[in-house]
C-alpha cells in the first residue's frame, strides 16, 4: 500500500541483495517480457540508466522507466569502467558513474542472462513447443502435437536434463553452448520453476551423462509423451546434486555411494542412480523439514557433516580417517559421540539408510534454488 | 500456498515488483495493525517541502472549518511564478480511510501543478476509526465548499474546478461529488476517481479473488470499511456518500474518469460505477489495466503499465480542463 512503502527505489548501494536481483529477473523472464522491460528493471534496481546493444541497435532506459536516446556520438559501446557484459551479438551495461554499488555486478549478470533468454525465445526457437512437452498440466494430445513439431517420437524414450539457466554467459541459443556436447540439435528451453529458471534439454535414452557437463540433473527415461515426469525427476536430481559449499564430504557421498559421478558443484546427478531412493525423497519432500533425522543433520556444522559423510561411505573407520586426515582413534571417539547424538550408527546398515535419506532431504531443505 | 480462486495474473513487471515488496508490506492489514501502520509511515509532511521546492512549487497551509465547524487544515499548492486565473484541482488523498495524510500521492499532484499550471487544494480530512463516517466525507465536502468560495483569491477559474482522489480518496471524491450535487454545492467540471474505494458490501468477484494476495487485499479492505462504518458495514444503514457504489441515482454528476487494475479488490465496483454513470447519461472514461495491483502506478512507476496509466489519466484531465 503506497502510504506505507512509497515508491520502489534502487537497491541499497552498500548491501548485497543478490536474492532480490535474481528473483526480479526470474519473474520477468518467466513472464515472457521483452528487452525494454528488462532494461527498465536493471535501471530501477541499479538506480541508473541501463543499456544494451543488440543486433546493431542501441537501447537505453532510465530508472523512471522512460526510454533514453542513444548517445549522440552514435557510440554503440558502453564507456570503459561501466559494469558491462557480453550477450549474444552485443553487450549490456549500466551507466554507473563514480563508485560502484554492491549489486552492480549481479544486476548486469542477470540482465545479460535474461536478455539472451528472452531474445532466444523471440527468435523462433521451438522453445515454446518444448515447454508444452514438459508441462504436466497439458493434455497428452497437446503434448503430442508439440512433440511432432520438435520431431520427437512419442513412443521413443528420452531423458530430460535440467541445468541452471545461468549457465553459459552468452550461450542460451544453441545446445552446443549451453553445456550440452554431442547433441547440437537437442531441443532446449528455459522453464520457470519454483526453484528459479532452469534450462531443460532433451537427451537420447542412453549414454546421456557423457553429453552433459555439470552442474546438471538428469531425469529418468520416459517415452516422449511422458516427459513431464522425466523433467520432474531431472529437477529433483539437480537440486539433490552435491554442492561444493556444503562440505567436501559431499564428494564422498557422491563418489563412494554411487549417487553421482562427480563431487564438485559441477556434478552431473542422475535420477536413475537413486532408484527407489528417488521415490522416497519425492514423497518425503513436503515434510522433509520436520523430520527429526533431517533436523538433527541441519544442526551440524559443515565439518561434522563431512565426517559423517565419510563415516557412512568408507569401508572402515580407519579408511575414513585416512581420507579425512584424522587419527583413526580420534575418529573412533568422534564416531561414538555422533552415534549418541544422532541416535543411530551411520555405519550400521539401517543407520546408513537413515543417514543417506536424511542427507538428501537436507539438500532439498537447505537449498531450494536450482541455480 | 494453494490458490483455489482463479484471478487474472499480475503483469510480469508488476509481479517482479511484488517480489521486492513482499518483505516490506503485510499482506493483510487487521484493525490491531492500524496504529503500527501509521507509525511506520513517514511523519506528516516529511520530505514534502524538499520535493515541492525542487519542483518550484509553493505551499500555503490554511485552517478552515470542517464538518460541524471543527478546524481542519488544507494546503494550497501552485507554481511559484503563477499569475492569473486557471484550473483548480481539489484533492482527497488515499489510505484506506484509516491512514495517510494530504501529501500521499504527491507525485501525481506535482505533475498536474507543473503541466497544467493548476492550483491544487489538498485536504487533511479526519481519519477513521477515531473519526468514523460521516467525518471523512463531510470534511472533504467542507474543503470543497471552502475552495469554491475562495476561488477568486486562490486564482481558480470556478468553471474549471475538478475533484480528484485515489483509493479511499477516490471514494471520498465520488461521495463529495454526490453531496455537491444533492446540496446544490460547488459545480464540478469533472471527477477523477483513481482506483476508487466505493463499496463496503464485500460481495464482488474481485474481492474474493484478491484475498491474501497483491496489495490492499480483501482483509485490508474490510479493516478500512469497518473502521469507517463500524457495525453498519454491509448493512442497510450506510449512506451513498460513504459508499457511492450504493447510489441508485447517478444523474446530474460531473463527467468522470475511472481507472483500476484487473487484479485488485476495487476492479468490479469501479467498473460497475462507470457502467452506472453511463446508464444515468453521465460521460465517463474507464480504464482497467491488465494485471495491475492496487496502487501500482505509485509503487512501480517505472513499469510500462504505470506510465500508460498516468498518461491516460493526464490526457483526460487535459481535455476536461481544456488545456
Amino acid at each position: 500500500m503506497q502510504e506505507l512503502v512509497g515508491r520502489l527505489t534502487a537497491l541499497d548501494p552498500e548491501a548485497s541483495e543478490t536474492l532480490k536481483v535474481v528473483a526480479y529477473f526470474d519473474v520477468l523472464v518467466g513472464g515472457g517480457v521483452g528487452l525494454q522491460a528488462l532494461l527498465r528493471g536493471a535501471a530501477l534496481l541499479s538506480g541508473t540508466v541501463a543499456g544494451a546493444v543488440v543486433a546493431g541497435r542501441t537501447h537505453r532506459a532510465g530508472p523512471d522507466g522512460a526510454r533514453r536516446e542513444a548517445p549522440a556520438d552514435g557510440g554503440a559501446d558502453p564507456h570503459e569502467g561501466w559494469p558491462s557484459r557480453p550477450v549474444d551479438g552485443g553487450r549490456v551495461w549500466i551507466e554507473r558513474e563514480g563508485r560502484p554499488h554492491a549489486n552492480d555486478d549481479m544486476v548486469v549478470e542477470r540482465l545479460a542472462l535474461a536478455v539472451d533468454l528472452v531474445r532466444a525465445r523471440h527468435d523462433g526457437e521451438p522453445a515454446g513447443s518444448l515447454g508444452v512437452v514438459l508441462d504436466a498440466t497439458r493434455e497428452v494430445a497437446e503434448r503430442r502435437t508439440a512433440l511432432a513439431r520438435l520431431r520427437l517420437d512419442p513412443a521413443r524414450e528420452y531423458r530430460v536434463a535440467a541445468l541452471p539457466a545461468s549457465r553459459g554467459e552468452a550461450g542460451a541459443r544453441s545446445a552446443g553452448r549451453s553445456g550440452v556436447a554431442g547433441a547440437p540439435g537437442a531441443p532446449s528451453t528455459v522453464v520457470a520453476t519454483p526453484y528459479g529458471l532452469v534450462r531443460a534439454v532433451v537427451l537420447g535414452r542412453a549414454g546421456s551423462e557423457a553429453e552433459v557437463f555439470g552442474p546438471a540433473g538428469i531425469g529418468v527415461a520416459r517415452p516422449g509423451d511422458q516427459l513431464p515426469e522425466s523433467f520432474r525427476t531431472a529437477l529433483l536430481a539437480l537440486r539433490l546434486r552435491p554442492r561444493r559449499d556444503s562440505g567436501r564430504g559431499d564428494q564422498g557421498l557422491g563418489n563412494n555411494t554411487g549417487l553421482g559421478n562427480a563431487g564438485h558443484d559441477d556434478a552431473v546427478f542422475d535420477a536413475a542412480d537413486l532408484g527407489v531412493t528417488l521415490a522416497a525423497v519425492s514423497a518425503l519432500e513436503p515434510v522433509a523439514a520436520q523430520q527429526p533425522d533431517v533436523v538433527a543433520l541441519a544442526r551440524l556444522d559443515a565439518r561434522t557433516r563431512a565426517v559423517l559423510d565419510e563415516l557412512a561411505a568408507a569401508e572402515s573407520v580407519r579408511a575414513a580417517a585416512t581420507v579425512l586426515g584424522m587419527h583413526h582413534s580420534t575418529l573412533q571417539v568422534r564416531h561414538d559421540h555422533l552415534t549418541t547424538e544422532l541416535g543411530y550408527d551411520p555405519r550400521s546398515l539401517p543407520g546408513r539408510a537413515r543417514f543417506l535419506l536424511a542427507r538428501l532431504l537436507l539438500r532439498l531443505v537447505e537449498d531450494g534454488s536450482a541455480g | 500456498m494453494t490458490e483455489t480462486v482463479k484471478r487474472p495474473p499480475f503483469d510480469p513487471e508488476l509481479e517482479a515488483v511484488l517480489t521486492l515488496l513482499s518483505d516490506q508490506v503485510p499482506m493483510s492489514i487487521t484493525p490491531e495493525m492500524i496504529p503500527l501502520m501509521r507509525q511506520a509511515a513517514p511523519a506528516p509532511g516529511v520530505g514534502v517541502d524538499d520535493a515541492l521546492t525542487a519542483a518550484g512549487i509553493v505551499r500555503r497551509d490554511v485552517t478552515i472549518p470542517g464538518h460541524d465547524g471543527d478546524e481542519i487544515e488544507v494546503s494550497v499548492l501552485s507554481r511559484q511564478d503563477r499569475t492569473g486565473v486557471g484550473p483548480g484541482i481539489y484533492y482527497t488523498h488515499g489510505g484506506g480511510m484509516i491512514m495517510g495524510d494530504r501529501f500521499v500521492g504527491l507525485d501525481l499532484l506535482l505533475g498536474w501543478i507543473d503541466d497544467f499550471d493548476a492550483v491544487v487544494v489538498t485536504v487533511e480530512y479526519r481519519l477513521a476509526p477515531e473519526f468514523p463516517d460521516p467525518y471523512p466525507v463531510r470534511d472533504c465536502y467542507a474543503g470543497l465548499v471552502w475552495t469554491a468560495e475562495h476561488a477568486a483569491e486562490l486564482g481558480i477559474d470556478p468553471d474549471r474546478l475538478i475533484i480528484a482522489g485515489g483509493s479511499a480518496g477516490g471514494g471520498l471524491a465520488a461521495g463529495t461529488a454526490l453531496i455537491a450535487r444533492d446540496e446544490s454545492g460547488p459545480a464540478l467540471a469533472g471527477q477523477v476517481l483513481v482506483y476508487p474505494m466505493l463499496d463496503d458490501r464485500d460481495q464482488t468477484v474481485s474481492t474474493t479473488q484478491i484475498d491474501g494476495v497483491g496489495v490492499w487485499d480483501r482483509g485490508s479492505n474490510r479493516t478500512g470499511w469497518s473502521a469507517l462504518l463500524g457495525d453498519r458495514r454491509g448493512t442497510d444503514d450506510v449512506s451513498v456518500y460513504a459508499a457511492p457504489a450504493r447510489a441508485t441515482d447517478l444523474s446530474g454528476l460531473p463527467p468522470a474518469f475511472i481507472d483500476c487494475g484487473s487484479a485488485e479488490v476495487f476492479r468490479d465496483e469501479d467498473v460497475a460505477y462507470a457502467s452506472a454513470l453511463w446508464a444515468a447519461g453521465v460521460q465517463a472514461e474507464l480504464h482497467v489495466w491488465p494485471g495491475g495491483f492496487h496502487g501500482f502506478d505509485i509503487m512501480a512507476p517505472h513499469t510500462v503499465l504505470a506510465r500508460s496509466m498516468r498518461a491516460a489519466r493526464d490526457s483526460w484531465i487535459e481535455r476536461t480542463l481544456g488545456i
